[in-house]
């Protein structure tokens, strides 16, 4: 049976082929399935967009070089282990398996047996197309070109476990069409080439079988030894020879995997001819090791890839690469390459091409199978619940909830499905703000979430890329800011407005900046440095309608670009020419906010007015702040006794809070004589047609300018003092909402709130709680200011509001009562507690429906310093509050049963707490267990009634384990809200500039609806809402109205257009959205 | 151990044994290449 020398080889060969496979599996392929599979999952994350460490725009920070440096190395790693492999097996082959004296068999074979062969030999190699090269070349010997090309084509095309994932995680079309590529790329790849070069060709040695070797008389160690010597010199042979050509390949792969932007992606790799004929040359032009073609492609799919170039390169990456080719070369002829690179390439297009008209034809786009979009996908209900507890749960502990659809009192908690969504829900930023908006115009919302700067000096003020969510319907949100070109990495985001400044249909977004944090300069030196200017400077991009948008902040503002620390942007379209206008509400420079002093430094406001687009086509603005009577006044500073604190002005004027001397590192002056605004709001609290203006300051009173702008010109008058509502605090957020039911729109306005531990008192009058409350004038608390327009208090309806935050009843939580309440922080000079004064901190704040009973609930978060658990983070805590209308002036806290608390990791399995089980330190749910809130939006984001809530929390430290404080950054919160049985209506309205350029503005900013309908105990009720485009506190809403209906079965509708256009609607479908356009005047 | 290091251990393993091995089997009579070379040379 081994009477030959060839069958002794044979056997032992086999025998080590066997052992070296079995060590291969235990050593490579084994741990290689682990990565590819976290690479899976990391692409099925949208939001990190990493392939082999090479994360897309997610590693800002690094330079081009690094991550090419690094991209590289982790494929030369990921290689290395299948080389070694590759060459002791190659090693083995020439010297067991296809020794040069083994002749018989195959090189008689036809060109199609030898083909076949050299396939499933490749098949079970199973190795990357670079690995394979040196073990095909000694196959060539005796099964010449086309054994050696099947040999590359089966191993890495045709072996089972690519296939088995390429059918695991893509859709059936590509699975079958890989198959597909496989076998005909196998089958034909060979014999193009041979025939090729049929001239050229080296036939195969061919010997006759009746051929004696001499060796065969050889007794097995006089034949097996020196084939392990000649195992040896081969292996170390193909180690020398290739190793340097696959480390210049990793080098050259990690520099062509550098482009794979999500720009170029999108550009040049879309669903059509160009896209396949691209990914073919892509695919020839790189080696990728084995397997991992696989989350290559699935990246890019999720970047936007379309499926017929998925197809295509799926098969041409893993088919050959310019290592392949350089290896081969050494076995066949240049004419036999090339032809084999072409080959491969047409196989590729081909096949796409196919898929492509396939696609037009028997079915839709669809690349990624159900697991990868289950990983990204909407989850149900209980695996959100435990993904928001953190711990599976017991699901009886909810009735109402999980057991049937609630009733109309009833709720099912909000669930953050943030970290589900496919962004890893931290934002690095001290300021983030979010803006709800549909910018792509397909029917559901979308959202942008602002970030610092990529290249701050400071760790905990170093952001990264804005965010921009597009809202695939399906419940996944995935993140195109860098496609859309919206990233402003550059930029030191804060506040974000999302307004159709030009009325073409499409919401444009104006972003804030603000000063760089750290570098004690303000914006006087940030004017004289380009540089600086940069990172400090508002932008405003245009939305183009085609999912990109175009920076055109220089053709825009020119010379009159806001640098001033932008805190707050109101759109609304003042003269009622039909232009959105803004109002942008500039605070300070972090840098230079004091609070313990009397110099309180803010920065001015800005209106700009919309000029319109030009004959050039472009859209201007012009500063008209002074024009309108808008110059932000300086603060109010005083003494004890109510006297001024002022000093000396330029000319020597005195100047309340304002003090000349106090200048950055430059040694320009700081800021202006104004207020540091926090929030703006535009809406008509007169209803007199046109908006008036309302701003928060931190610092200052509140203010109010009611728009008395004719045809002549801008003109604003300020009204607070009038109105009796001028309080001075630290004035934060504005949500507007008629939360009485009484048919108009009241106020409320979040403060540093209930905070006797905020700031010692060092006996400076300064902009604090302290002395606030030292003053009739001033308040830390809440403002919730009713309009009493509709009691008859304003016979004249000029505006009649009455400050009511005490007098306004706020059932506590059982779990979570305000600290004021518990007689554990009770500070005397605060006097009697009472309402909603007794709560504490607030930034972001909304009015919406929570529940669809038709009536206006509350919510605001917010918190000072730092999360609950960093350093000086129980400073000024706010855990978030929501405030559920009781329907008789007042509000329950439900912010727990909710799950509504801005803090990670809560537990809400146990809220009776007369449970012995229940444990407020062990479930996170006590004061201190808070997040740093910032900004707040809502919309129905699924587009089911109802409302969802948005919101963003400042980065900074905490401690990690053994105490220390580390920086991270602050959790994004996407609360879905759980839709329950009340019927609803939306309304999404669009003003007739957008349509032929007459009327109201494409946003319909300012229209006004009442809807009407008969409520429980047969009363008539009328709900207000007016839309609102502010971003308010750092943030913007949708500007979708949502209103909750109760068990109502009719409702008629009341619309009033900016135009003085008015629409009534009778008796008009429930539970859907309206799409609705201005009629012509 | 660091990973890098792991990583460097198993070709440095298997490529070292194959060099033993080339230097260490006679070369077949006639054949002269770096092995039979280096071993002329520790056998001197």
């Amino acid at each position: 049976m081994f009477a030959t020398a060839d069958r002794k080889r044979l056997l032992v060969g086999l025998v080590l082929l066997i052992i070296i496979m079995g060590m291969f599996l235990a050593f490579n392929r084994l741990p290689k399935i682990g990565i590819v599979g976290e690479d899976l999952d990391a692409v099925s994350s949208p939001g990190r967009q990493c392939f082999q460490g090479f994360c897309i725009d997610r590693d800002p920070g690094t330079s081009f070089i690094t991550r090419w440096v690094k991209f590289s190395i982790s494929y030369l790693r990921l290689v290395t282990v299948g080389m070694t492999f590759a060459f002791i097996t190659a090693g083995l082959a020439e010297a067991f398996l296809f020794s040069k004296s083994v002749g018989r068999g195959l090189p008689t074979a036809g060109m199609f047996r030898r083909t076949v062969q050299g396939a499933a030999a490749g098949g079970m190699m199973n190795l990357c197309s670079a690995c394979i090269v040196p073990v095909s070349s000694a196959f060539h010997r005796r099964a010449s070109i086309e054994g050696a090309v099947a040999m590359v084509q089966g191993s890495t095309t045709l072996n089972i476990p690519a296939l088995a994932m390429v059918f695991f995680v893509f859709s059936p079309v590509l699975g079958f069409s890989r198959l597909i590529f496989a076998i005909v790329g196998a089958l034909i790849i060979g014999p193009i080439v041979v025939m090729s070069v049929r001239r050229d060709r080296v036939q195969p040695v061919e010997i006759p079988d009746t051929f004696k070797d001499p060796a065969d008389l050889l007794g097995w160690r006089q034949v097996l030894l020196p084939a392990f010597r000649q195992w040896a010199k081969s292996s170390i042979g193909y180690a020398i020879r290739l190793s340097p050509i696959m480390i210049l390949a990793g080098f050259a792969s990690g520099l062509v995997i550098q482009w794979l932007s999500p720009e170029v992606v999108a550009t040049y790799l879309g669903n059509d001819v160009q896209g396949v004929l691209i990914a073919a040359t892509f695919g020839v032009l790189i080696n990728v090791p084995l397997l991992f073609e696989i989350p290559l492609v699935a990246l890019l799919l999720l970047l936007g890839m379309g499926t017929a170039p998925a197809a295509t390169l799926l098969f041409a990456a893993a088919a050959g690469g310019p290592v392949t080719f350089w290896g081969l070369a050494r076995l066949m002829p240049r004419k036999a390459i090339a032809t084999f690179a072409t080959a491969t390439w047409a196989v590729g297009a081909a096949g796409g091409l196919l898929v492509l008209l396939g696609g037009a034809y028997f079915w839709e786009d669809a690349g990624l199978s159900d697991r990868v979009a289950k990983a990204a996908g909407t989850p149900t209900v209980e695996e959100l619940f435990v993904a928001s507890t953190g711990d599976p749960v017991d699901f009886a502990d909810y009735p109402g909830v999980f057991d049937g659809i609630p009733t109309s009192d009833e709720f099912a908690p909000f669930r953050n499905v943030a970290p589900l969504i496919g962004t890893d829900a931290l934002i690095e930023n001290r300021y983030p703000g979010v803006a709800i908006f549909d910018f792509d115009r397909d029917g559901d919302l979308d959202f942008y979430v602002t970030s610092a700067e990529t290249n701050a000096v400071f760790q905990i003020t170093r952001g990264g890329p804005n965010r921009l969510f597009r809202n695939e319907g399906d419940g996944r949100f995935i993140d195109v800011a860098a496609i859309a070109g919206v990233t402003a990495d550059t930029q030191n985001s804060t506040a974000v407005a999302a307004c159709d400044f030009d009325n073409d249909g499409y919401q444009d977004l104006y972003v804030g900046a603000q000063g760089r944090i750290g570098d004690n300069l303000d914006y006087r030196s940030a004017a004289q440095d380009p540089e600086l200017a940069v990172v400090v400077q508002d932008r405003l991009f245009h939305n183009n309608g085609d999912g990109t948008f175009t920076d055109i902040t220089a053709t825009a503002f020119a010379e009159h670009v806001n640098i001033r620390s932008t805190a707050s942007v109101a759109c609304g379209d003042v003269d009622n020419d039909g232009w959105t206008d803004i109002y942008v509400g500039n605070r300070a420079d972090q840098d230079f906010v004091r609070f313990d002093t009397s110099r309180h430094h803010g920065n001015y406001n800005t209106l700009f007015s919309n000029n319109g687009v030009d004959d050039n086509g472009d859209l201007t603005f012009s500063d008209m702040t002074e024009e309108a009577g808008l110059v932000s006044p300086p603060i109010r500073m005083r003494d004890t006794d109510g006297n001024p604190i002022t000093f000396s002005g330029p000319g020597g004027e005195p100047i309340e809070g304002f003090d000349i001397s106090f200048v950055d590192a430059n040694g320009n002056v700081v800021g202006d004589p104004a207020g540091q605004t926090w929030a703006t709001m535009f809406f008509d609290h007169d209803s007199d047609g046109d908006l008036d203006l309302w701003i928060a300051d931190d610092g200052d009173r509140l203010k109010v300018y009611r728009n008395d702008s004719t045809a002549a010109g801008l003109a604003f008058t300020s009204i607070e003092e009038q109105l009796d509502i001028d309080q001075m605090g630290q004035w934060m957020g504005f949500a507007l909402g008629d939360y009485d039911g009484d048919g108009d729109l009241d106020v409320f306005v979040t403060n540093m709130g209930f905070q006797p531990l905020a700031r010692p008192w060092n006996g400076v009058p300064s902009a604090d709680c302290v002395y606030y409350h030292a003053s009739e004038s001033g308040t830390c608390f809440h403002a919730l200011i009713e309009n009493r327009v509709n009691e008859g208090a304003d016979p004249d309806r000029r505006g009649a509001w009455q400050i009511v935050t005490g007098s306004t009843e706020v059932e506590p939580s059982a779990v979570l009562p305000p600290t004021s309440l518990t007689g554990e922080f009770k500070a005397a000079d605060d006097g009697p507690i009472s309402g909603l004064e007794a709560y504490e901190f607030g930034f972001g704040t909304v009015f919406f429906d929570m529940d669809n009973d038709a009536d206006q609930d509350l919510y605001w978060l917010g918190s000072l310093a730092s999360r609950g658990e960093g350093p000086n983070g129980n400073l000024a805590p706010g855990i978030g509050r929501m405030l559920q209308n009781t329907g008789s002036g007042g509000f329950r806290d439900v912010t727990v049963e909710a799950q509504l608390v801005d803090s990670l990791g809560v537990d809400y399995s146990i809220l009776d707490t007369d449970d012995p089980d229940f444990s407020a330190a062990k479930q996170r749910l006590g004061i201190e267990f808070h997040e740093n809130g910032k900004g707040v939006a809502v919309g129905d984001l699924n587009g089911d009634g109802a409302v969802d809530v948005i919101a963003t929390n400042s980065n900074g430290e905490t401690f990690d384990a053994g105490g220390d404080p580390i920086v991270v950054g602050g959790p994004l919160f996407v609360w879905m809200n759980s839709s329950n049985d009340n019927n609803w209506i939306s309304f999404r309205l669009t003003g007739r500039m957008a349509i032929d350029g007459s009327g109201s503005n494409a946003d319909a900013i300012g229209t006004r609806i009442m809807v009407t309908h008969i409520g429980p105990n047969g009363t008539p009720i009328t709900q207000v809402r007016e839309v609102l485009a502010s971003s308010s506190f750092l943030s913007m809403s949708s500007t979708e109205l949502n209103f909750g209906l109760g068990d109502a079965s009719r409702v008629d509708v009341a619309i009033e257009w900016p135009s003085g256009v008015e629409t009534n609607l009778n008796d008009v479908d429930l539970n859907r959205l309206h799409d609705l356009v201005e009629p012509a005047g | 151990m660091p990973e890098w290091l792991l990583e460097v251990m198993l070709p440095s393993v298997v490529f070292g044994g194959l060099l033993i091995m080339w230097i260490t089997i006679p070369a077949p009579e006639g054949e002269s290449d770096f092995a039979s070379r280096l071993r002329d040379r520790f056998r001197k």
